[in-house]
């Protein structure tokens, strides 16, 4: 025997919709609970959306939304192409200053021997992250910055070129051209 | 707390928080791929379906002109969509003839099909904003297909079989607020085909 407890309109339409209880009258809320019902068992017999459509979807939302659209960071100053030569980087070394809505990155390529390192400067408002995004390489690799706003990477020889993507708290989001590595 | 309404989450969505794509994404994509998978394509265009669907919604969400009725809007374009898949893929099978000539096919989807699916969704969406403990206990003692006693459910549930009638009535009270909430209701008609714009 059921154990006593509050009966209400809704639990017996309910209970007459599933069949826990036969013989009510067929009324509206009853019609209704059987909908809810019916709709409930289809929702658990179908099939999801599987979860790397998901996240392949939520990526593309992410990079059209037009308000989280992405920055292109300008090219304000190239040493390579400096008008003054003391200016000009040394041969292997080469300083690049980006900047766009109130942010400004410097960067400074350096080539070593076993491959290149790259010294950033942010200058604006902090990031909520800062990422070096190599050429074939779907994802990026986050940039540890400085209190100062600096941070130093080092990149294979063999990469063809990095961008610098950088989003802030707000949701803006900023990234530099790709910048060629090899000659 | 409530999940946020549909109009408060393209809210969110134009002001480009991030969160609100995602969840905008994980509120819908089992709709559009139910109906593509409905209109009977495989696993890998219902995905292209999913995707261009979100896609469409992108360059639309600024000009809903009611955000409320965001659920028929991309049940409709999942639909239409799916269609498309459903002619490059019989064109692809070298059937162009009957592809050249879609008045010759019939759609998809019936209306019919296409509003029970959004009301799927509707119903899923309720279900999601009742917590898990009632929705296993409702599933129970509904849904299950085989009708438990109520010392089988607490058993099942860890629970004291006096305690089953009182959560009953207190989960079914939130689950029909819910519904109310989305626009199901008792006297309200079954949903009928989906307006054209939302």
């Amino acid at each position: 025997m059921a154990p006593q407890h509050p009966r209400s309109p809704v639990a017996d339409a309910f209970d007459g919709a599933s069949g826990r209880a036969r013989g009510r009258a067929e009324t509206g809320v009853v019609r209704f609970a059987r909908r809810v019902l019916v709709a409930r068992a289809a929702g658990l017999a179908a099939e999801p959306c599987p979860r790397p459509i998901m996240r392949r979807v939520a990526s593309l939302l992410h990079e059209r939304a037009p308000a989280t659209a992405i920055r292109l960071l300008r090219l304000l100053f190239d040493s390579l192409h400096a008008p003054v030569p003391a200016r000009r980087g040394r041969r292997g070394a080469r300083w690049l200053r980006f900047g766009a809505e109130g942010v400004a990155l410097d960067v400074r390529i350096t080539r070593l021997r076993g491959g290149v390192r790259l010294e950033v400067g942010l200058e604006g408002p902090r990031p909520r992250c800062i990422e070096l995004r190599t050429a074939g390489r779907d994802r990026g690799a986050p940039l540890a910055l400085s209190a100062g706003g600096t941070a130093v990477a080092r990149v294979a020889r063999t990469a063809k070129d990095v961008r610098i993507e950088l989003r802030l708290v707000s949701g803006r989001r900023f990234r530099t051209p790709a910048l060629p590595l090899r000659d | 707390v409530s999940d946020p309404s549909d109009p408060d989450l393209v809210r969110r969505c134009l002001a480009g928080e991030e969160d609100a794509w995602r969840l905008l994404t994980e509120r819908y994509a089992d709709l559009v791929h139910g109906v593509a998978r409905r209109a009977g394509l495989d696993a890998e265009r219902a995905g292209d379906v999913v995707q261009e669907v979100f896609v469409a919604l992108v360059r639309s969400l600024g000009r809903l002109k009611r955000s409320e009725r965001l659920a028929g809007w991309i049940a409709q374009a999942a639909r239409r969509e799916s269609w498309r898949q459903v002619r490059r893929r019989r064109a692809s099978r070298g059937r162009e003839q009957a592809a050249a000539r879609p008045e010759a096919i019939r759609e998809p989807l019936p209306d019919a099909t296409l509003a029970a699916l959004e009301e799927e969704h509707l119903v899923r969406m309720a279900y999601g904003s009742i917590g898990e403990r009632c929705r296993r206990l409702l599933d129970r003692l509904f849904v299950s297909g085989v009708e438990l006693s109520y010392a089988e459910i607490a058993a099942e549930l860890g629970v004291a079989v006096g305690s089953i009638g009182p959560t009953r009535q207190r989960c079914l009270t939130h689950l029909m607020r819910e519904l109310e909430r989305l626009g199901l209701r008792p006297d309200a008609p079954a949903r009928r085909r989906p307006e054209k714009e939302a």
